[in-house]
């Protein structure tokens, strides 16, 4: 028999009996839960099966990741490049050059480059050094200099590529010998509706030398900018011109 | 026990014929070797050495400071020094071309020079059984003429992927310490229009 509880006049064996009549619902144990949540799964696992809940959560994320820009290009890093000054030297593999001056003009016969509607000339002069020991294509020189020119006159979807002459001579360069220093013009053209450059700023990009991820050649790829020069450009006379 | 004298032959015979096997592997060549490494013909200057597309010999070496090619206009000055190589061809079965673009003069400092140059005389096709000439020119550092050997492949590689030169000669131009001094040294104009010294 149990000993009556003060003030309230019940006694200690009827709490446990009040407690469990005055709950809505008895607490369920983790294994109910679980029987519900299989039940309810139930309901609609012919639809969602777990390969379908895993496409929608693969979905979600990359619905998710785009929300928040992750399917936005990558932004160019702006990345200061070192300056040069005119005439200095750089190695630039497989170079070393030094981008001289420069000039403009319509015309010049003695190169061969003759006058074109609408297109104007920028020749710079540079001093370069193959230090590699084989020839190698100027086209590989080409890819070296990125000129930050206005107006420059595109070959299809690509900047047309310059012509590369010995200053001796004016006979165009195809190929750069080990280790012979070379005093060549690089010239680019130019759209006359363009303003004629004062000064011309050149990034000097530097390769790599690997084989292709396509064939078996060996070459030298991935031109990646290094430095920077600005040269002078003037107008060259207009009586050297004619020559 | 005591082991039968036909068991003991056989023995001899396998680890003789082993030793053989071994050694003639050792002689093959690898792979790697037939796929990419050029099969190399040596010979020296004035030496005929003949490759599957015809029959190469040296007959002269000439350096100057610059050249009259077959370009128009003035004579044109070298970069480091012109070094013409003058080669007597005999084409075989059918008619050939000279590797121009392809060959290298190649120093003993391991540096190779060579490639199309805008003055170089164009070989033409030589008929095989008949005796064509070709001058072969380069643009090459004076100092270091001294011990050059000149690459001469069987074919142009003009596809530029993989192992297109298959065969080569490889030809000691003689030029000892004495020689390289005279060609770096000498002046004038070559004139490649005639064949000879201007």
């Amino acid at each position: 028999m149990s000993e009556p509880t003060p003030g309230t006049g019940a006694t200690r064996a009827s709490v446990p009996d009040q407690a469990t009549s005055d709950a809505a619902d008895p607490p369920q144990s983790p294994a109910s839960k679980l029987e519900r949540a299989k039940d309810a799964y139930e309901l609609v696992s012919d639809v969602l099966t777990p390969q379908t809940l895993l496409i929608l959560l693969a979905a979600a994320i990359i619905g998710v990741t785009g929300l928040f820009g992750g399917w936005n290009n990558v932004a160019t890093a702006e990345r200061a490049l070192p300056t040069l000054a005119p005439s200095a030297t750089t190695t630039a593999s497989p170079f070393a050059l030094a981008a001289e001056k420069g000039v403009w003009f319509a015309e010049q016969k003695g190169a061969g480059l003759y006058p074109r509607p609408g297109v104007r000339y920028v020749m710079v002069s540079l001093r370069v050094t193959n230090l590699t020991k084989e020839p190698l294509w100027t086209a590989t020189l080409n890819h070296a200099l990125v000129p930050q020119l206005e107006g420059r006159e595109q070959s299809g979807s690509q900047p047309a590529p310059p012509q590369i002459l010995q200053v001796d001579d004016a006979q165009a360069l195809q190929v750069l010998q080990p280790g012979l220093p070379y005093h060549l013009v690089v010239v680019w053209t130019q759209q006359d509706t363009a303003p004629a450059p004062t000064q011309l700023t050149i990034d000097v990009a530097s390769h790599t030398f690997r084989v292709s991820s396509i064939d078996a050649a060996q070459d030298w790829r991935d031109p990646e900018a290094q430095a920077s020069v600005t040269v002078p450009i003037r107008p060259a006379p207009v009586e050297a011109t004619k020559k | 026990m005591k082991t039968p004298p036909r068991n003991l032959v056989t023995l001899g015979v396998t680890v003789t014929a082993l030793t053989l096997g071994s050694v003639v592997a050792e002689r093959l060549p690898t792979a790697t070797q037939i796929s990419v490494d050029p099969i190399v013909r040596t010979a020296g200057q004035g030496e005929p050495v003949t490759l599957r597309t015809g029959t190469f010999t040296v007959t002269g070496v000439r350096a100057s400071p610059q050249v009259k090619g077959v370009a128009y206009g003035p004579a044109h000055k070298a970069t480091g020094r012109y070094v013409a190589i003058d080669v007597e061809v005999l084409a075989l079965g059918e008619p050939r071309f000279v590797a121009t673009s392809s060959a290298r003069l190649v120093a003993t400092d391991g540096r190779s020079f060579g490639g199309p140059l805008a003055d170089a005389p164009v070989c033409p096709a030589y008929q095989p059984g008949v005796i064509g000439r070709c001058t072969l020119l380069f643009d090459v550092d004076p100092q270091a003429l001294s011990g050059m050997t000149l690459q001469l492949p069987a074919q142009d590689d003009f596809v530029g992927l993989g192992p297109a030169i298959l065969e080569r000669a490889d030809i000691d131009l003689g030029i000892d310490e004495a020689r390289a001094a005279t060609l770096a040294a000498a002046t004038g104009t070559l004139d490649l229009t005639d064949g000879a010294p201007r």
